[in-house]
């Protein structure tokens, strides 16, 4: 993504841009035996974070997107973050603008029964339009579940840091805890015993 | 005694269906069962399995990054520019991240 001209170019001229290693990722080494071996990531997952010049969250752009769509919303989230006020109606109004963005929140978010709901929709979505790209999809589950979590989280933390949000980010967002050894991965392959 | 083994007979017909094999390779099976068989018998936290995987360093795409994120709040004081955070499971100067 960061290779791509557009993107990059775009970050270059309007951001000030840093990158941060939450944990080491987890590598998946496969020896055929017979001098091949095929090596890949397993549960990397990445957040993206809009600050303003403070240092302050303003809004977080969870997992992978498209180019075009990340492009988009990164050109979105600069136009807010900038005209955001510094003082004391910065709270305010970014506290206003994740309540608007939110929608109506259910009185008690279950962040997994909204994640399956919204793959379950976009699965159906996805097979009526014979659309097949599972980064597309990826995206669309981001853009919808999965940043609702987050204006709803960021509405009632105030202006907070990264670090800050990063641990629940990880877990209850992208569903990759970086503080179980695991990676939240073991229930899935071993279940409880 | 019943209840054992009728337990046992529909794991193996589950193993059976999961892997599409015969009966008699189902032994093999069970034994190579992949990830479930090898977490079960490690301890990820034991220092005798850790091992560092082979992992090139690469140039983190054409963006020009700061060292930092304390480095990239400094220059949007100085520039007026808000800052773009990435955090990521890995590096990104490296292959596999």
């Amino acid at each position: 993504m960061f290779s791509d001209k557009e993107i990059a170019s775009y970050i270059n001229a309007n951001f000030e841009p840093a990158w941060q290693s939450v944990r080491p990722v987890p590598i998946i080494t496969v020896d055929m035996g017979n001098g091949n071996v095929v090596r890949k990531t397993f549960r990397g997952n990445i957040g993206t974070y809009v600050c303003t010049t403070d240092g302050d969250v303003f809004d977080i752009l969870p997992g992978l997107y498209s180019p075009a769509q990340y492009l988009q919303q990164l050109h979105q989230l600069h136009d807010q973050v900038v005209a955001l006020p510094a003082g004391e109606q910065r709270l305010s109004k970014l506290i206003a603008y994740h309540l608007r963005r939110r929608g109506i929140a259910p009185t008690e978010p279950d962040p997994s029964a909204n994640l399956v709901d919204a793959m379950d929709g976009m699965l159906e979505a996805n097979r009526t339009e014979r659309h097949n790209d599972a980064l597309d999809l990826d995206t669309a589950v981001n853009q919808t579940a999965r940043r609702e979590l987050i204006h709803e989280k960021l509405a009632t933390a105030g202006l907070t840091t990264p670090d800050s949000v990063k641990h629940w980010l990880y877990k209850n967002v992208l569903h990759a805890d970086i503080d179980d050894p695991y990676l939240g991965t073991r229930e899935l392959f071993v279940g409880n015993n | 005694m019943n209840r054992v083994l009728t337990a046992a007979i529909l794991a193996l017909a589950a193993m059976q269906a999961a892997f599409g094999q015969d009966r008699a390779d189902m032994s093999k099976a069970l034994r190579e069962f992949p990830t479930a068989r090898l977490l079960r018998t490690t301890d990820l936290l034991a220092p005798g399995t850790r091992s560092k995987v082979p992992n090139p360093k690469v140039k983190p795409g054409l963006v020009t990054w700061h060292g930092s994120f304390d480095e990239a709040v400094a220059a949007a004081k100085g520039s007026g520019k808000p800052v773009l955070l990435l955090n990521l499971l890995g590096n990104l100067d490296e292959e596999f991240c």
